[in-house]
């Protein structure tokens, strides 16, 4: 029998409005798997993060998922992914986008860059967070993560 | 939530029969009314996927919306269709979830590096296989949005 090594998880998630921010650390919180649960504001500063520049130069932390909304300021969210799926180092880690738009254009737009899942946003606490107890199951139980280590039980 | 989950085809790619029988069962116990189709190998994937050989007909060959991937098959094996499937402009946005046996470390990062949208270690029950496609089904199906095919 296998199972997954229990280890720190660290979500990173670039959300641009406070309140929206807000309704996700609670729902993350809630959770209560994640070791890290870190915000950016903008496209620039999830870039910085990741490549460890900018105000983030000496940060070392590599995040186990990325939550991206797609209308972000400076740098967009579209043009984010495009860099993170473009990167050897970076391409690996599961990307969900989490954003307001439900237009099939736009659905089909970032499954073509890659990611790996797409949930429109919800104004409802509770519904959002149902959404995320059972995203919550389908990724850190169900699903192997790149940075999983799997141990003989 | 999506209205018409029947509507939404699950290809599943697996050169094991029990394996391909196993999968079916599990996701009829889970409750997952989706047409669900098999093929038996990497090349009947492309050829499905390509309307080629023997899915010529378009009919036989419906688009799927997600697709379940064994990596180790004859003929042409998982990785090999996963690269291909997600250099194509006209099939890469297809979501598409590994399923195999592999536990080696280099496939998982190989396959994530390739696009896989998830990786998944077959279950060893049924009982945990059938666990496996109801969160796997209430995901792709109703938790998250899915691409549209062209």
């Amino acid at each position: 029998m296998y199972s997954k090594l229990k280890r720190p998880l660290t979500i990173l998630i670039a959300e641009d409005d406070p309140d929206d921010r807000c309704l996700i650390q609670e729902a993350m919180r809630s959770l209560n798997i994640f070791d890290k649960i870190v915000f950016v504001e903008n496209g620039q500063e999830l870039m910085d993060f990741l490549q460890h520049c900018g105000q983030y130069q000496g940060q070392t932390v590599v995040p186990d998922m990325l939550m991206i909304d797609l209308n972000l300021p400076v740098k967009t969210g579209f043009e984010a992914i495009r860099e993170i799926k473009n990167s050897r180092k970076l391409r690996r880690i599961p990307i969900i986008v989490l954003t307001v738009s439900g237009q099939k254009d736009v659905i089909n737009a970032a499954y073509d860059l890659g990611i790996s899942g797409y949930i429109k946003k919800t104004t409802s606490s509770e519904q959002f967070s149902a959404i995320m107890r059972q995203f919550a199951k389908y990724w850190f139980e169900t699903v192997f993560l790149p940075t999983d280590i799997l141990v003989e039980t | 939530m999506v209205e018409n989950q029947r509507s939404i085809i699950i290809l599943m790619a697996d050169d094991d029969d029990d394996d391909r029988l196993m999968a079916r069962e599990a996701l009829e116990e889970a409750r997952c009314i989706n047409d669900f189709r098999t093929v038996t190998n990497g090349e009947e994937l492309l050829d499905y996927l390509n309307h080629r050989g023997k899915f010529s007909d378009p009919a036989s060959s419906p688009a799927p919306g997600l697709i379940i991937l064994d990596l180790n098959m004859p003929k042409k094996d998982g990785r090999e269709a996963l690269r291909e499937i997600k250099a194509d402009p006209r099939l890469r946005r297809i979501p598409i979830v590994v399923l195999t046996t592999s536990k080696a470390e280099e496939d998982v990062l190989r396959t994530y590096n390739l696009g896989v949208n998830s990786f998944i270690i077959k279950p060893v029950t049924f009982e945990q296989l059938v666990e496996t496609m109801k969160s796997l089904a209430l995901y792709w199906f109703q938790i998250v949005a899915l691409p549209e095919n062209g």
